[in-house]
């Protein structure tokens, strides 16, 4: 059973090398962003991108994020990723976690699009054979035949979608998170890239995905999350914060 | 938290990267290919620049020192293989976090297998550079001494030094953006105060005993020695071993201390 549990979790994230020291006697508070504010002693502008936020995720949960830019979104998704460990607070993670995030990450341009699967398997902890038996299935689904033998520098943007999509979606993770679903420009592509994803979110045990594409949340999440400035606003059924959140956009 | 459970942190996460070997030895490896790729002769760039160095080198300073060719260039050959390892380990250790910032930020690996990647991809360099030693032995015609082995010891105790010094340099490199650069100022200077080009021999008594407490001295030290058939001198190994321990001492409760916040930083 995958589980998830935040206990007030707070994220400060420091920034160095502002030299503003104005800055140092405000607290900025607008619509966009986080809540910025000077420490106490040196330039170091301190930007708090999560404020004490509890909650609880369970198997079975499709869980959706929004809120502005800057709302907290994408660090709610690394604190639980293990990618940001929170400043106080606790996270109990129980479960296999993949973020499909920055899938551009880890991929070599010289290197050819077979070399590139594997590189990227391994990152994900894969043996280098188990690796390999990644690659029928990727190569069969991105229809990229042949140029998998070329450097993915020759690759058009398209193409190149296509292996990055068919690599990031090949693992089946029990936890997944997703900032922004990924799309694929390609007309052709878009319906089976479709299926391929929702069958990837149909096996993952707890989804979590941040958007502000309201309809995306709105096909996929009964619950969501509404953060602003790193708090959480509301938490509930999609379709009640959905509409909540609406309102105040208006 | 005590400064036990640091270590304990620390500890912990190097087990996991051990056990995650697979993604660091995979990263360093595509370092160098990537270095090379479409050169025709590939990371045997890395040897061919070495030979060109210790030949122009040999012929120069040999005439410069007045010693013969064959005395002074096996010396300054094996040396040279060997500082390369030190400083590449030194100097490379400084970007261990910063040249991984984009997977440490969405990735949860290990922190420290970004440093073993630094380290694992210094020792394949120095593989290539390697492959002049038994050349240079031959071609001189050294004896080959049952000394040699030793050899073996002397670098796992250079890479041991070198894994704290990247926890340590990469960490403190990632928050502060002047390390880098002083390192690489430090270690020009320890170039020359280090025995590479010249021979300890060379130097008056009191500079020498000065730098018996170079520490970069005595690991170039330990591993040179066997190399040239001679076991290393209980002087050097005394001192590379303290430089092991107190660098681990020192760094096993600061790296479990600063771990979750390296991340921060970049």
């Amino acid at each position: 059973m995958a589980k998830i549990e935040l206990v007030d979790v707070t994220v400060d994230i420091p920034v160095y090398n502002v030299r503003g020291r104005s800055l140092k006697s405000m607290v900025f508070q607008h619509a966009i962003g986080g809540r910025v504010r000077a420490r106490e002693r040196g330039d170091v502008v301190v930007v708090r991108a999560l404020d004490a936020v509890s909650a609880s995720f369970s198997s079975g949960e499709r869980i959706g994020v929004i809120g502005h830019n800057g709302a907290g979104k994408s660090t709610l998704l690394r604190v639980v990723s293990g990618v940001y460990a929170p400043t106080t607070g606790h996270v109990w993670v129980d479960g296999e976690v993949s973020a499909l995030t920055d899938i551009m990450t880890g991929i070599d341009p010289e290197a050819t699009g077979y070399e590139n699967i594997i590189y990227r398997g391994i990152l994900l902890g894969h043996t280098r054979s188990q690796a390999k038996a990644l690659v029928p299935e990727i190569e069969a689904f991105s229809e990229l035949g042949e140029y998998l033998n070329l450097p993915v520098r020759t690759y058009s943007t398209g193409m190149m979608m296509r292996l990055l999509f068919a690599i990031a979606t090949s693992i089946r993770p029990a936890i997944l998170l997703m900032d922004e679903m990924i799309s694929v420009g390609d007309a052709n592509f878009v319906e089976k890239a479709r299926a391929r994803l929702e069958s990837v979110i149909s096996e993952a045990s707890i989804l979590v995905i941040s958007s502000h594409v309201e309809s995306v949340i709105r096909e996929f999440c009964k619950r969501v999350i509404w953060l602003e400035h790193g708090k959480i606003i509301m938490d509930g059924a999609s379709g009640e914060v959905l509409d909540a959140y609406r309102k105040t956009r208006t | 938290m005590s400064a036990m459970d640091y270590v304990k942190k620390s500890v912990v996460d190097l087990m996991q990267a051990a056990r995650d070997w697979r993604v660091w030895v995979m990263l360093g490896t595509t370092d160098i290919l990537k270095r090379y790729r479409r050169s025709r002769i590939g990371p045997f760039w890395i040897t061919a620049s070495m030979v060109a160095l210790v030949a122009g080198l040999g012929i120069v300073y040999s005439s410069i020192f007045v010693m013969s060719l064959s005395e002074y260039l096996p010396y300054v050959a094996i040396n040279f293989v060997i500082w390369g390892l030190i400083s590449g380990l030194v100097n490379d250790g400084c970007s261990a976090f910063l040249e991984s910032e984009s997977y440490m930020k969405h990735f949860n690996l290990p922190k420290s297998a970004y440093v073993f990647r630094i380290v694992f991809r210094n020792l394949l360099i120095s593989a290539h550079n390697f492959i002049i030693v038994p050349v240079v032995l031959l071609s001189f015609a050294i004896p080959v001494q049952p000394a040699i082995i030793l050899v073996i010891p002397s670098l796992v105790i250079i890479t041991l030094n070198g894994l704290w010094v990247g926890l340590l340099l990469g960490m403190l490199s990632a928050r502060f953006r002047d390390m880098p650069q002083t390192v690489q100022s430090i270690m020009q200077v320890v170039f020359f105060i280090t025995p590479v080009m010249f021979h300890t021999k060379q130097l008056s008594p009191s500079v020498q005993s000065f730098l018996d407490f170079n520490p970069f001295a005595a690991c170039l030290a330990i591993a040179r020695d066997p190399l040239l058939g001679n076991p290393p001198r209980a002087h050097d190994l005394i001192l590379a071993l303290v430089c092991l321990c107190l660098g681990w001492l020192i760094v096993l409760p600061f790296f479990g201390r600063f771990r979750d916040r390296i991340v921060y930083w970049l």
